[in-house]
């Protein structure tokens, strides 16, 4: 019993990874890849950071977006990073 | 009994934790190497290798690089290359560059500005410049990479450290070997 309440714990707590808004549109993927990137620490500490889709838009040259991916990781809740990847044209 | 609570706890914590290393990918991007990603694009692969940092020699700065590429397995494929620049100047031009890697170098003279902005007490300027992927393949043969950028008679220099080098091997076996 303990056990089974020890598994469903974890399974319940442990779904603490986070998927943010994915965009795509009907273009294809285009040529041009930008990427923004912003990593913090505990949680809280991102020091005004930038990972926006506008900002991987901007440093990738895309002024027409076909996909938005937005990559989150998370080591042992010390370290917090968003990777926001924008392929256009 | 406190001791069991405590063990449990312990127990529970320990799961989450390590269960929290776990990195979300959203289905579209394919690659799961913190170096790279590809894009299927059908008929070929396009890859875009993830900003490689280079420190800059004597001063303050550092230089990023990404690469954008598509491999159809065609000699005339190209690649795109986006730097960032990071110091204490504004760049609104470059006259060239040059990478070099000990066995190979590669100069480019057509660079296009992109922008130019502040970042905290420095500039951020970024450029582009296209090459193929004969010359990507060329320089990710070997690591220790010497970027020369040269602008109105001055001349600035990246060199890759430890961390770069390691990357730009693993580049090399992940995607540059199997194109």
């Amino acid at each position: 019993m303990k056990i089974a309440m020890l598994l469903g714990s974890v399974a319940l707590m442990s779904s603490c990874s986070l998927t943010l808004p994915v965009n795509a549109t009907s273009n294809t993927v285009g040529t041009k890849v930008g990427r923004a990137k912003a990593t913090g620490y505990l949680g809280c500490l991102f020091f005004n950071q930038d990972a926006s889709i506008r900002t991987a838009a901007k440093n990738g040259g895309i002024t027409k977006i076909s996909t938005v991916d937005i990559k989150s990781r998370n080591i042992l809740y010390i370290v917090n990073s968003y990777e926001t990847i924008v392929t256009g044209e | 009994m406190k001791f069991r609570k405590f063990r449990l706890i312990f127990q529970v914590s320990v799961c989450l934790f390590l269960t929290a290393c776990t990195s979300v990918k959203p289905g579209s991007v394919k690659g799961g190497s913190n170096l790279y990603e590809t894009f299927y694009q059908g008929g070929s692969t396009q890859y875009f290798i993830k900003p490689l940092k280079f420190p800059v020699v004597l001063k303050n700065g550092n230089l990023e690089m990404d690469f954008t590429f598509r491999s159809s397995g065609k000699e005339s494929d190209t690649a795109v290359m986006r730097f960032s620049i990071l110091g204490n100047e504004v760049l609104k031009s470059l006259d060239s560059f040059t990478i070099q890697n000990g066995l190979t170098q590669v100069k480019f003279t057509i660079v296009e500005h992109m922008f130019s902005e502040s970042k905290g007490n420095q500039y951020l300027n970024r450029f582009s410049a296209t090459t193929n992927l004969p010359q990507v393949k060329a320089l990710f043969a070997q690591a220790g990479w010497m970027i020369t950028l040269y602008s109105k008679e001055k001349k600035s220099a990246f060199t890759s450290n430890r961390k770069t080098d390691k990357n730009i091997i693993r580049i090399q076996k992940k995607v540059v070997a199997v194109l």
